[in-house]
């Protein structure tokens, strides 16, 4: 069923992602349990999950884009620490982990970040200029936003299963195809 | 790697464009800043001369200028930009002291290979060109796209595989300068840099001639055990023993280096690979 993908892929030897990961997930099963036990969950699925409002969609965006944003950041630290760190000296990042840090910043910069944040303030502020109820199709509009979370859920899992793309985040041929 | 201290005529020609675009940006940047304080100053609450006009719609003389000045930098930036862009063809010679000095550059994972086809001597990570002499680059890359750039001698250009692309330089005074890949070519390009030591005529003579008597030869073979992936790969020499080794590699007779593959750690190479040379 998994086809290629073995436990080889978890990089069980690496501390950086493993600890990372390791955190993350923390977090995210540390506010699902509080939203689980104060029995916010039916509010949740019923006034947001499932919610064809756009300032809702609106406001979640935002929120995507700011959790991605600690996310880039997170790269953005690394990265200036290694580059501070690395001169006449290797560093604390080899080069192919450095190569990933740096595309996954790009792309979750620009994918999950800034298109987002400039979406999530589109859907909130546009249907309140022209004085409408709501966008032409909120349901289309739901779609969308699962959709981009399932990206930037899928993005991020490629952390820590198996190896990000370390070919920048303008990916050129031929160095896409090899890398 | 100071582009402000051009140490030939291409780079000094880059240098005139860089600041004579500046200057025309300036030109409208400056006064535009000037004028945001000015108008905010002028239209302050406590000023009484400061008039509003609320069924004000047209003046001609603001279209006038909101629409000559922009053309203007348009016209001007363009204009250096089109000339610039003719005069610097990087594939147009150099004048120069003596016939062209071609030099065949190779981008490989990841280092740089340079090949002088007439003094019949190779080199890796280390450049060594005639003072005053134009330089006559033809390039080419192994495996992925690279950027040949000497920041002080000027132009950058591509390498690619499977093709040949041209560069002209001069560098004019002695010295030593850096060169470097400014393409993000994969796991060791922070590392493609080299030394080009620009020395006189003479001197490279006879360096061209001791370099040519070199122990370790170039051919195919010695080609294929380089072009593997390789990092921070110290400068080395070699006797050119097939001067059609540049065509071997833009023709694909040879073929393409592996490069670094998925799932493979770049630095992660086989025994040896390093000390083939």
């Amino acid at each position: 069923m998994l086809g290629k993908l073995t436990w080889d892929a978890i990089p069980l030897d690496q501390p950086i992602p493993m600890i990372s990961s390791g955190v993350v997930a923390l977090a995210i099963l540390a506010v699902l349990g509080w939203v689980v036990i104060r029995g916010h969950l039916p509010y949740l699925w019923r006034e947001w999950i499932t919610s064809v409002d756009h300032k809702r969609i609106g406001v979640m965006y935002t929120l995507l884009a700011m959790v991605m944003l600690l996310r880039g950041f997170a790269d953005a630290i690394m990265m200036r620490a290694q580059q501070s760190l690395a001169f006449h000296s290797p560093g604390f990042l080899p080069p192919e982990h450095y190569d990933q840090v740096f595309s996954a910043h790009g792309t979750i910069m620009i994918f999950f970040v800034a298109m987002p944040f400039m979406i999530g303030l589109m859907n909130l502020v546009v249907p309140l200029q022209l004085g409408v109820r709501d966008v032409a199709f909120p349901t289309l509009n739901s779609v969308g936003f699962w959709l981009t979370a399932t990206g930037a859920l899928l993005v991020n899992i490629s952390l820590v299963v198996g190896e990000f793309a370390r070919t920048g985040w303008l990916p050129y041929p031929p160095l896409s195809e090899l890398a | 790697m100071n582009i402000l201290d051009p140490q030939g005529p291409i780079g000094v020609a880059e240098k005139t464009i860089l600041i004579d675009s500046l200057a025309i940006m300036l030109a409208i940047v400056v006064p535009t800043v000037i004028a945001i304080f000015a108008f905010a100053f002028w239209f302050r609450a406590s000023n009484p001369k400061a008039v509003r006009w609320p069924d004000w719609e047209y003046s001609g003389r603001i279209e006038l200028v909101v629409w000559s000045v922009p053309a203007l930098t348009i016209i001007l930036l363009g204009g250096v930009a089109w000339i610039g862009a003719h005069q610097l063809d990087p594939a147009k010679a150099v004048e120069g002291s003596a016939k062209p000095l071609t030099i065949q550059a190779v981008s490989l994972d990841w280092k740089w290979l340079f090949i002088y086809p007439d003094q019949k001597v190779a080199t890796i990570n280390t450049l060594t060109v005639p003072e005053g002499v134009p330089l006559r680059f033809e390039l080419t890359s192994s495996s992925v796209m690279n950027v040949f750039f000497i920041p002080q001698f000027g132009s950058m250009i591509y390498t690619m595989n499977g093709m040949a692309t041209q560069l002209n330089l001069r560098a004019d005074k002695p010295g030593t300068f850096e060169g470097l890949s400014a393409h993000f070519s994969g796991d060791g390009f922070s590392d493609m840099h080299f030394d080009v030591h620009v020395v006189p005529s003479e001197q490279f003579s006879e360096w061209a001639q001791d370099a040519s008597r070199t122990e370790k030869s170039l051919d195919e073979r010695s080609y294929g055990e380089i072009a593997k992936p390789s990092m921070k790969n110290q400068p080395a020499v070699y006797r050119l023993a097939d001067p059609q080794l540049f065509n071997s590699i833009v023709m694909q007779k040879l073929p393409p280096s592996p490069g670094a593959q998925a799932g493979v750690k770049g630095a992660d190479l086989p025994a040896g690979v390093a000390d083939a040379r």
